[in-house]
């Protein structure tokens, strides 16, 4: 039971999709504020919570295992 | 005058001359207060650096022979690791790179870069050289350059050129400590990208994929080396994908002919494809090959509220 839960909460958030799908495409942190209509600092806070989540070094990394995770659209 | 040191002294005075040639085309991109990474005019107004390095910024402060000015980030490329920033019309310094002599392994190269105060710059050598590759990153790479050097961060984006000062590469930090280059063919294809349209278009074609474990009889059976395949997790409504006819469940084997190892190659290769193009996906469904042709769109940002 406790695992299934913990693998539920590293899963990506829908929010957190949609920001990686925009980091990946190379947009940058205020054009994804823009996008979502939310503040630069919250941009950086998913994308710190996202690297996190799947273990991730850098930004390309959080792209390539998202995609290897099935939660990314290509 | 003894031979040996003159000798030394003209060496000397050869790679200092062949890093005061190299500089002009070099710049510093500053990063916060004590921060710099280095990156190179490329063409016209355009440069180039290393995208990861950015960290998302949309603009940054970037230094060369000539003073500071703030430059527009117009493409960040993770996968490659090539961003390219626009700087002021005026004196552009062609850093057009020559694909020929080849760099061997054990070749000489000096690496320039710049920092905040002026050029930087090391001497190292290819430590190996290989085919094109797929990196760690999932970008398509024209081919492995890996080197031999001392160099701190400040390097990062630096231009590596050959010892007859051919310039040859971008240098990026690999894993484990490795310094890799961007060859010059890898860069050339996202600034003629840039160029064309202004921006960097993307393909997409509407999968979701994941990783799909074999075992030895079927890798056997279906004369597969990777020990994955990429299968089909999801195909997005009203995308290419769907009107290819690609399903859920489809094992991905091959693009136009060219076989894919995993998730990550496919991706790679996707990746490395302009908008328009047309492919042949080899795939296997319920064990039977089946190939679909697909033409890749442009990736826009999921609809969210009418308008740009």
């Amino acid at each position: 039971m406790n695992l299934i839960v913990q693998q539920g909460s590293r899963r990506l958030t829908a929010r957190e999709r949609e920001v990686l799908t925009l980091v990946a495409a190379g947009i940058s942190n205020k054009g994804i504020a823009r996008e979502l209509q939310v503040s630069p600092n919250t941009v950086k806070f998913h994308i710190a919570a996202i690297l996190e989540k799947l273990d991730a070094a850098s930004r390309a990394e959080a792209v390539v295992a998202a995609l290897r995770r099935g939660e990314l659209t290509l | 005058m003894n031979t040996t040191s003159s000798v030394l002294q003209q060496w000397s005075r050869d790679c200092s001359d062949l890093a005061a040639s190299l500089a002009p085309r070099t710049i510093a991109i500053t990063l916060g207060r004590h921060r710099s990474v280095s990156g190179m005019r490329w063409r016209g107004p355009l440069a180039v650096t290393a995208a990861e390095a950015l960290a998302g910024s949309d603009e940054v402060l970037v230094i060369c022979d000539h003073g500071e000015q703030r430059a527009p980030v117009v493409a960040c490329d993770l996968a490659t690791d090539v961003a390219v920033l626009r700087l002021d019309a005026g004196e552009s310094v062609s850093a057009a790179m020559a694909a020929d002599p080849a760099l061997t392994a054990g070749a000489g190269v000096v690496i320039v870069g710049r920092s905040q105060r002026g050029p930087l710059v090391g001497f190292g050598a290819v430590r190996a050289v290989g085919p094109a590759w797929r990196s760690r990153r999932g970008g398509a790479i024209a081919q492995r350059l890996e080197f031999e050097a001392s160099l701190d961060g400040r390097f990062e984006g630096a231009l590596v050129a050959d010892l007859a000062g051919a310039a040859k590469a971008m240098l990026v930090p690999g894993p484990r400590g490795r310094l890799l280059g961007i060859p010059a063919a890898t860069i050339e294809r996202i600034v003629a990208a840039v160029e064309q349209h202004g921006y960097l278009p993307r393909p997409y074609l509407g999968v979701r994929l994941q990783p799909l474990w074999l075992d030895e009889i079927t890798r056997a059976s279906w004369q597969r080396s990777a020990p994955s395949v990429a299968a089909v997790a999801g195909v997005a409504p009203d995308s290419p994908a769907q009107a290819s006819g690609l399903a859920a469940g489809d094992l991905l084997d091959a693009i136009d002919g060219i076989a894919v190892h995993d998730v990550e190659d496919f991706a790679a290769q996707i990746a490395a494809s302009a908008p328009g193009r047309r492919l042949a996906l080899r795939v296997r469904r319920g064990g039977e090959p089946l190939t679909l042709e697909v033409t890749l769109a442009e990736w826009r940002p999921p609809q969210r509220h009418g308008g740009t």
